[in-house]
């Protein structure tokens, strides 16, 4: 049998959960236009797709732990999603926020004194991102010039050696 | 008999329902009963060493893991994110709760046929010898003194192939940090690994190496031990021992990882030795299933915690290119701080980038221009384990202010070494934190305090959980490994190890098990 057929994926995070988790990694990952000003008009939702892959792998990386671990996770997301009114004073979800509120809220989180929040910027963020640049263009865009992160290392005497057989 | 989580066991099957050499617990349709010549519990870096061993002297050794098996070739095509699910324990995210002034530190755990080997970076010292000097003066372990064990390195280093890096192996990014090393006075060392001479510089080999270059145990030893009387049982988690007429005399648990929803299958294997091998944070667990009370069992845990700094160059330095780890400075050594080389894989380098949106983007964009470096702490011992809810552990973990003022003083060299390189920022691993823009900004933070639950902190080598002692009133197990509560009961991981070393633990806990084996084996052949 293949590991393939033999690694069962169990999920962890619930629809409601997995709603949160996909408000923010749409945050974590928007971009801008490159002409844009800095105002917020010229911000760039992802790519639905590129978000739903990102909530997948977030999904099974949480069904991938222990009970307790499990727990303290989805925890962390239901905290994501109530603190804007502590961070940010809106009276309201994360999830029902603006991109760009959701944006500037995640990042006074980032950078709140209170190192509690903090610590539940980074115990989200890193797990909704692992998977965000591992494969396609946004692994092309970090500049990774081999076609899959598995892929050998272009060797320069393998380039000397296609040149002259 | 007894069990980790309590409750009566149920009778198993008779017999392993599989005439393969490895095999894949989740598979089997029934429990099983078997009798084996040593039953070893855990296949990590001491378990397969020493099971290898005992097999090759002739003896039947069975080995049970808890997690999954794959071959060195199916590891190779998984991307890193799959790695983290299938190979690491808690999918990569087991954490040290940091208590008071202290981080919360990530541990790298192994969870598959090959352990922990199968994610270091093959980076391979031995016991410093100030360190056995210690053990054999100050624990009076004089089985533990570095002539000792010289044959036990010696054999492990050949079986592992363990080789200098060529300064040509050296990535860019390495290479950055190596020249702001020397314009500071501070110089490197290459470093030794177990890839032979085959390592193409591929950057992965925490995530399991592309071309199997790297000899972590289910290559250098695994084939051994099935080629002679040895046999694996994957997905097979022990909770509990066999006792009869107050000796260990095996142990029993359950098979893991069939489909969603389906029943396990308990197992029982009884043997003339049984070894634990699982590991510092889950030895204590088994120990403790086995009645164990003994002063230290849990506590005294050793972390080595870690700090990464990465710096920003205008040279496009494409880091991943080179050996994942490639040269070591010691400079600051009599101080307890080491620097190694390193590199992160993009993705997970990309994840951790500080920043949301946009300004997470513009760093990704410039990912060929950052340099990664990394500090080590030779630690005192400020963990301790606690029985958690379920079958993990929670692990509690207290930062000596001597450890947490080491770690602030390596970031700051390693941002001096990044500016002296020619660095335009300096990401470090403190959450919120402006990244450093001048080598006036590193003395800033040299100057100011800092918050200590705000750190990122990484942990690779958790040691010294069952110390080893040469009385029962100090430690868990005696120089032999054995249990002094025990009689019957080995122990040959990190756990035992009396305190922390100060470098990489892989080949000195192989040369441990190595030199048990040893013992072992004039004891039972």
């Amino acid at each position: 049998m293949s590991h393939s057929a033999r690694d069962w994926e169990r999920p962890g995070l619930s629809e409601r959960k997995k709603r949160i988790a996909r408000a923010a990694i749409e945050a974590f990952l928007a971009d801008r236009e490159p002409a844009d000003t800095g105002d917020g008009s010229g911000l760039v939702v992802p790519d639905a797709a590129w978000c739903e892959r990102n909530v997948r792998s977030f999904d099974l990386h949480i069904g991938a732990c222990s009970t307790l671990l499990r727990f303290a996770l989805g925890m962390l997301v239901v905290l994501l999603e109530w603190l804007p009114i502590v961070i940010v004073g809106r009276a309201s979800r994360m999830s029902r926020l603006s991109l760009e509120e959701r944006i500037r809220y995640l990042e006074a989180l980032e950078r709140h004194r209170v190192s509690w929040f903090a610590l539940l910027f980074i115990g989200t963020k890193l797990p909704m991102l692992f998977a965000a640049f591992e494969e396609g263009a946004p692994l092309a865009s970090t500049g990774f010039d081999r076609r899959t992160t598995q892929t050998r290392r272009r060797l320069v005497i393998a380039a000397n050696r296609g040149q002259n057989p | 008999m007894r069990s980790l989580f309590g409750g009566l066991a149920r009778a198993p099957a008779a017999r392993i329902d599989s005439d393969a050499s490895i095999v894949h617990g989740r598979e089997l349709s029934r429990g099983f009963r078997h009798r084996a010549d040593v039953v070893v519990v855990g296949s990590g870096a001491s378990g397969m060493t020493l099971a290898a061993i005992l097999a090759e002297a002739g003896l039947e050794v069975l080995v049970l893991e808890e997690g999954p098996y794959y071959r060195h070739q199916d590891i190779a095509q998984f991307t890193p994110t799959q790695s983290l699910r299938r190979l690491f324990r808690e999918a990569g995210m087991l954490t040290a709760i940091g208590v008071g002034q202290t981080p919360l530190i990530s541990l790298t755990v192994g969870r598959a046929v090959g352990g922990s080997s199968l994610l270091t970076g093959g980076v391979c010292y031995r016991i410093p010898s100030r360190v056995h000097h210690e053990w054999v003066r100050e624990h009076g372990l004089t089985e533990l003194s570095e002539a000792r064990l010289e044959a036990a390195y010696v054999e492990v280093e050949r079986r592992i192939a363990v080789t200098e890096v060529p300064v040509d192996m050296r990535s860019l990014s390495t290479a950055k940090f190596v020249e702001g090393a020397e314009k500071l006075g501070i110089s490197m060392k290459p470093l030794r690994r177990n890839t032979g001479h085959e390592c193409e510089g591929n950057g992965r080999c925490n995530f399991g190496c592309p071309i199997g270059a790297k000899r972590s145990v289910d290559i250098a030893y695994l084939p051994s031990l099935l080629a002679h009387r040895g046999r694996v049982v994957s997905d097979a988690m022990v909770d509990g021992v066999i006792e009869r007429g107050g000796r260990v005399i095996g142990v029993r648990g359950q098979l893991l990882g069939g489909a969603f929803g389906a029943p396990s299958h308990r197992f029982e294997v009884e043997a003339s030795a049984v070894i634990v091998a699982c590991g510092t944070v889950h030895t204590p667990g088994v120990l403790r299933a086995a009645g164990i009370r003994s002063y230290g069992l849990g506590r005294f845990l050793t972390l080595h915690p870690c700090a990464r700094v990465v710096g920003r160059f205008d040279d496009a330095l494409h880091g991943w290119d080179g050996a994942l780890q490639s040269c070591f400075a010691d400079s600051l050594d009599d101080d307890g701080t080491l620097f190694n080389s390193v590199y992160t894989p993009v993705n997970m380098l990309a994840a951790s980038f500080p920043g949301v949106g946009p300004e997470l983007h513009a760093r990704v964009r410039e990912l060929t221009h950052y340099g990664v470096f990394g500090t080590m702490v030779h630690d005192e011992a400020g963990g301790r384990l606690v029985p958690g809810i379920g079958r993990e552990p929670t692990l509690l973990y207290e930062m000596a202010p001597r450890d947490l003022a080491r770690l602030k003083k390596g970031m700051g060299v390693l941002a001096e070494m990044a500016f002296a390189a020619g660095a335009r920022e300096v990401l470090l691993p403190i959450f919120g934190m402006t990244p450093l823009r001048t080598m006036d900004d590193t003395r800033r933070f040299a100057a100011e305090p800092l918050d200590a639950r705000r750190l990122e902190c990484l942990s690779f080598h958790p040691l010294g959980s069952a110390r080893m002692a040469n009385d029962r009133r100090r430690g868990v197990v005696d120089d032999s490994g054995e249990c002094f509560e025990a009689p019957g009961l080995f122990v040959v991981d990190g756990s035992v190890l009396p305190t922390s070393i100060g470098v990489n633990s892989q080949v000195p806990i192989m040369a441990m098990a190595t030199r048990l084996a040893w013992r072992l084996r004039d004891r039972l052949v």
